[in-house]
């Protein structure tokens, strides 16, 4: 499915990814028939709860799925019109850090305790643009500075910085050999709503600098409001509703996205109680054959139940998971 | 750091201070005579009586632990009641050996063993993981003597490829070597993997691999280092057991260490000689134990960091809350 | 390391064990005594092979030793080495166990003339030097007996040698104490005696006493590791040219002797069969049974059984509190329920390692009488114990006796023999089970113990020595016995044996103490020594250790092969 709202050069196209992990005996579908997008340039939100599937569809991109516990892979993921599902590792590991980048969600954990944040940065480097230690270190230290940290804090364990300059030198080792895709986990989860805003801002900075495509998974629509081109609703491991920013936020059409919508507190409105979505998502090991959504939408019907649907069209970029739509559309 | 390093060879006096007055008494109070062993059977009463005297064995407890303590900040451990050889030379001389050995065993262990549990922590579960730490479950569970006695019988015996006893030249200490460092080298192996799975499965693994570096590199920079402290506190562990004296391996292959030394020390009552061991044990181990907390401030400079925190300057001092920004 | 080895390995183990259980044919027959009551050496393995001896020194022999740590400096408390021997000559050697004067071979005394029966004229060769050049003259002889006793703990110099005085330079008077048979002999040829020159000794430092001390032996210590090996060679120009007047540990017939310390018997067994070492010398049968099967000595080797010099007795309690001092037919009754040949196979021994004996001693002592062999001396008969029991008006089960044994003297097969053997006749048992340190105590406290088994032997070589250690009431310290109590009859009957040991003194101290019933003596064991069979005589002292520089080598021996 291809989208034409730019100009700008496809990046990347994510076609039928499916993703199963083997766990306790039993199987997780995590993601189950995920396609879209990506252009130059572009920034994509993938917005979902916790264990929709949103980290698996950022390491299936990166081809850093955990050996053990992937049972199945099946799917296409096209980079620069090169399916990386086929790829040898060693092809995989060129492109990893230079071309392709990712920003984990924990910055407390990202980053490795026994190494100085200068040689994490300069690691990567090295490697792939094969300078020597000086020089390596050099960039390094310049990559520091533009994330906003002195250049004397280059021989510093992880350990002396908090949180908000972790998650920094994060960005800074994703960004140093200048990648085309940046992929942010959740980059701002664990972080103060003031260090939220400045490390989004040192984000989008540094995308308005080097014109980096950014994929930006997070629950926070707030986020995703401020930062994203297009968005992506995913639920139990599929895309729900997909379309440009405006599209979606101003015409949310899949009862899950109004959910979403609803449960956000609106500042100038006093309401007694908040509307989260009621129930929770399905169990990954057992998914209906029908809506996976069913049990909580306040509009299912038996048919919802029955039968699985694609993604219809509403309206230019816009696409939609639901029945509804497709009977109305 | 050297200011750390001083500390703790200070503090370690006074523990070697109260192991002395305790094993001193621990003897005291053993009943056992070892002037009859040190006669012979056919000792008369009187006989005894008189070496009693001799030996100042029959002065008070007081008397005895000043007249020893006092000995002691000396550096004079006294001279074995069997032998008559003094202790302290006694010590000096058997130390080497039990040392080469150890050392040889530990280097041993460690150069198979973490290799062994890197390769399972990778395979973790699969056929090849089983398979490994099937085996190492086997060599951990061997009895050393019947170990040591089976590979004589085969490299000595059979094949005469390698002797059977004593010391000389480094083809001595293979046999010896390898009876002893397999069980420790299930031990390491099977802590490597275990800290090794868990590192693997942490964030920072997935950002080094992410940043595109080859496999090898992501487990022996980014893993490895970060899985090595429970390893370094077994080895240290084992490290410092050893040195006690590989009692078994020594005995079995007459290698004059200190393991026999102490062992036949403690059967013949021979106090000088079982007060120098145990204090000499209790020596080595607070080195290896200081060596090892040494070993992780070099491995971990967040350790490194709560050692030498007294001498960290305030502007460096780590910000706590983020609302310091730059 | 392949998988295989294992398997090859624990094949091998147990192929060795399986020869543990061949049977072995024929009685070791026990020995029979000459008239003078003691024993030809090497019974019926005799250590003598035939071949053509080498002449003049060969080179070098390598033995077994067992004694992890010796200090090879005069008037070191002796462990039990060989070293002191090939270093520091006696006076005079036995020829035998228990020999008496006349059955002796002059070392460094020319001569040893009687005076009285106290008294004693002792000569020296006026020309002997030690491996320094020193002269030896009765000063230094009169200040080794001074240091071996106060240093080395020489102690029957205190308790049984009155004074050495010196007549002339190369003459001295040794006055004893006592009469006991055997007691000069002893005290002129005891291991523990080492005869140095006083000025070496005292200007020398502890350094150069422990690493090359002036040595009166034909041997000198060239190097030490200690706890793993000691290497001596022989002295050149050693003081005695004429060897006829040399005993056997004076020889010089291989020039280099090194020990290797090998303290697990089942290591030995193995160096021999490597050749690592030429010889070696064992306590238990399993290991003779490397070398030993049905009555033949294996391909290759030569072997000799010791005689047996020690006995392990079963000793009861007679204090005035013991219910044992209280009844004759009890104490009959617990003898003969003893059998002393399981216990004897049940601690490791088997028919040629081990005989069971007929009195407190063995039949190497000195003094022992022919005929007690073929006597009932409580010979296991458990009917005889039962009706013993109920003549002293006991039923089966109701008394408890209380069975101490040591652990490194005895093993648990042992324990539980003596248990069964007892619970059979009818008595309960209680084990107290003790290390070697805390027997010794123990052994001397009777509140601890009703029965006791240890093993005793015989200082002086003669039986009367054995029986002194034992019921000498000046040599315990309430004037009783090992026993506990004090029987006049029995300690006049010893004093009588001591100064008289006539057949007729011998028999009537043998028994009254058979009658009385207060011990029984189990059983004796000898110790084996194996050699490659390129050593054609295999030579051991009168204390059955071995003499590596008195072996009668074949022409074409050669060390390590």
């Amino acid at each position: 499915m291809k989208n034409e709202t730019t100009n700008n050069e496809l990046l990347l196209s994510v076609q039928d990814l499916e993703v199963d992990y083997s766990s306790g005996g039993s199987t997780v579908c995590a993601v189950n028939g995920v396609s879209f997008d990506l252009h130059q340039g572009e920034s994509l939100g993938l917005v979902g709860e916790t264990g929709a599937g949103k980290t698996t569809i950022a390491k299936s991109i990166m081809q850093i799925l955990p050996d053990h516990a992937t049972k199945r892979v099946a799917g296409e993921i096209f980079f620069k019109n090169q399916d990386l599902m086929q790829m040898k590792e060693k092809e995989l590991q060129n492109i990893r850090g230079s071309q392709i980048s990712m920003v984990f969600q924990d910055p407390m954990t990202a980053l490795n305790p026994v190494m100085t944040v200068g040689e994490q940065i300069a690691e990567g480097i090295r490697h792939h643009q094969h300078l020597d230690k000086a020089h390596a270190k050099q960039a390094a230290i310049k990559m520091l500075e533009t994330v906003g940290i002195s250049r004397d804090r280059i021989d510093e364990y992880p350990h002396q910085f908090s949180g908000g300059m972790k998650q920094r030198v994060v960005i800074a080792i994703a960004l140093a050999c200048n990648p085309e895709l940046l992929i942010a986990d959740e980059p701002t989860t664990a972080l103060d709503v003031t260090i939220q805003a400045q490390v989004l801002d040192l984000i989008k900075e540094l995308r308005r600098q080097k014109g980096t495509s950014l994929i930006l998974i997070t629950h926070d629509l707030g986020v995703v409001a401020d930062t994203c081109d297009k968005v992506a609703v995913v639920y139990a491991g599929e895309i729900v509703e997909i379309g440009s920013l405006e599209e979606v936020f101003d015409h949310p059409s899949h009862p899950y996205t109004k959910g979403l919508f609803g449960a956000i507190p609106d500042m100038y409105k006093d309401v007694a109680r908040l509307s989260p979505i009621d129930g929770l998502p399905p169990n990954p090991t057992e998914l209906p054959e029908g809506c996976y959504f069913a049990d909580r939408c306040p509009h299912a019907t038996e048919e919802c139940r029955a039968r699985h649907c694609q993604l219809e069209h509403i309206t230019g970029t816009h696409y939609v998971r639901c029945l509804k739509t497709e009977q109305e559309g | 750091m050297l200011r750390y390093i001083g500390k703790r060879l200070i503090q370690m006096i006074p523990i070697l201070m109260v192991v002395a007055i305790l094993i001193f008494t621990l003897m005291y109070f053993v009943p056992g005579d070892p002037v009859k062993i040190i006669l012979g059977n056919d000792a008369t009463p009187v006989e005894v009586e008189k070496v009693r005297d001799e030996l100042g064995l029959n002065d008070s407890y007081l008397v005895q632990l000043t007249d020893y303590l006092k000995n002691l900040v000396q550096l004079n451990f006294g001279d074995s009641f069997f032998s008559g050889l003094p202790v302290r030379d006694e010590l000096m001389n058997r130390f080497p050996y039990t040392l080469m050995l150890t050392f040889c065993c530990i280097t041993c262990s460690v150069i198979f063993g973490v290799p062994i549990g890197i390769s399972c922590a990778l395979r973790a579960d699969k056929l090849a993981d089983r398979i490994w730490m099937f085996i190492t479950l086997l060599w951990s569970s061997m009895p050393g003597f019947w170990l040591a006695l089976l590979l004589v019988l085969l490299f000595s015996r059979q094949l005469g490829w390698l002797p059977s006893i004593g010391i000389g030249g480094p083809e001595y200490f293979i046999l010896p070597v390898l009876s002893n460092s397999l069980g420790s080298l299930a031990g390491i192996a099977r802590q490597t993997r275990a800290s090794m799975l868990e590192v693997i499965r942490a964030d920072f693994i997935s950002t080094a691999k992410s940043k595109g570096i080859s496999r090898r590199e992501v487990i022996w920079k980014h893993a490895l280092p970060n899985a090595l402290i429970p390893i370094i506190t077994i080895i240290g562990g084992g490290f410092g057991m050893m040195l006690g004296g590989a009692t078994i391996t020594e005995s079995i292959f007459s290698i004059p260490g200190i393991g026999l030394y102490m062992m036949n020390g403690i059967n013949n009552r021979d106090y000088p000689v079982v007060r120098g061991c145990i204090l000499y044990i209790a020596f080595m181990f607070a080195i290896i134990m200081l060596i090892t907390d040494l070993v992780y401030a070099f491995v971990d400079p967040r350790i490194k960091a709560k050692y030498v925190r007294a001498k960290k300057k305030p502007a460096k001092a780590e910000p706590e809350r983020s609302e310091v920004t730059c | 390391m392949k998988k295989r080895s294992p398997f090859l390995a624990l094949t091998l183990a147990a192929a060795l064990s399986l020869s543990l259980f061949t049977g072995c044919g024929g009685n070791g027959s026990s020995s029979t005594a000459d008239s003078q009551g003691s024993v030809s050496q090497h019974e019926t393995i005799t250590g003598k092979i035939d071949g053509v001896a080498a002449t003049g020194m060969v080179d070098k022999i390598v033995i077994q030793s067992g004694a992890s740590s010796e200090d090879p400096s005069p008037f070191a408390p002796s462990v039990g080495g060989m070293a002191k021997g090939l270093l520091y000559a006696k006076l005079i050697s036995r020829n035998s166990y228990g020999a008496l004067l006349d059955d002796c071979t002059m070392w460094l005394a020319k001569s040893v003339t009687k005076v009285d029966d106290k008294t004693y004229d002792i000569e020296l060769y006026d020309y002997i030097t030690d491996s320094k050049g020193n002269k030896i003259d009765a000063d230094d002889i009169i200040f080794s007996y001074d240091m071996s006793y106060k240093e080395g703990k020489f102690q029957r110099i205190g308790s049984s040698m009155e004074s050495l005085e010196k007549t002339g330079d190369y003459t001295l008077r040794m006055t004893l104490k006592n009469t006991s048979p055997g007691t000069l002999e002893d005290l002129l040829s005891n291991p523990q005696l080492d005869i140095v020159d006083q000025g070496w000794y005292e200007s020398a430092t502890d350094e150069e006493r422990r690493k090359d001390p002036a040595t009166t032996g034909p041997y000198r210590l060239v190097s030490e590791v200690t706890g793993s090996s000691m290497v001596f060679e022989a002295v050149e120009d050693y003081w005695q040219k004429d060897t006829s007047l040399l005993p056997p540990s004076g020889r010089q017939n291989v020039k280099t002797i090194e020990f290797k310390v090998i303290t697990e018997p089942a290591m030995g067994v193995i160096a021999l069969e490597n050749h690592e070492v030429d010889f070696a010398r064992f306590n238990d049968s399993t290991s003779l049974n490397s070398f030993f099967t049905d009555g033949k000595v294996a391909d290759g080797y030569n072997l000799d059984l010791s005689d047996g010099i020690f006995t392990m007795d079963m000793f009861l309690n007679m204090s005035d509190e013991s219910i044992l001092s209280q009844s004759l037919d009890l104490r009959k009754a617990v003898l003969y329920a003893l059998n002393s040949e399981d216990i004897m196979y049940a601690a490791g021994n088997d028919e040629y390692t081990s005989f069971e004996l007929s009195t407190l001693g063995t039949p190497a002592m000195n003094g022992a009488q022919p005929e007690w062999e073929n006597e009932d001396y409580y010979d296991y008969n458990p009917e005889k114990a039962a009706e013993y029991l109920e003549a002293a008006g006991y039923e089966p089960g109701e008394i408890t006796l209380t069975f101490m044994s040591g652990t490194t003297m005895s093993n648990d097969s042992v324990r539980s023999v003596v248990v069964s053997n007892l619970e059979e006749a009818g008595f309960n048992v209680e084990l107290l089970t003790v290390d070697g340190a805390l027997f010794n105590v123990y052994r001397d406290d009777p509140t601890q113990w009703d029965l006791m088994i240890d093993f005793k032997g015989a200082g002086t070589g003669h039986i009367t020595g054995c029986w002194d250690i034992c019921f000498n009431p000046g040599s315990f310290t309430n004037g009783t016995s090992i026993c506990f109590n004090r029987d006049e009859k029995l300690v006049e009957l010893l004093m009588a044996a001591e100064q008289d040991p006539t057949p007729e003194n011998l028999n009537a101290f043998h028994y009254y103490l058979k009658d009385q019933a207060y011990c029984k003596g189990l059983y004796s064991t000898r110790s084996v020594s194996v050699c490659t069979d390129k050593i054609l005589e295999i030579a051991t002292d009168s204390l059955t250790n071995p003499i590596p520089n008195a072996m009668v080598f074949a022409e074409d021996y050669e060390s390590g092969k």
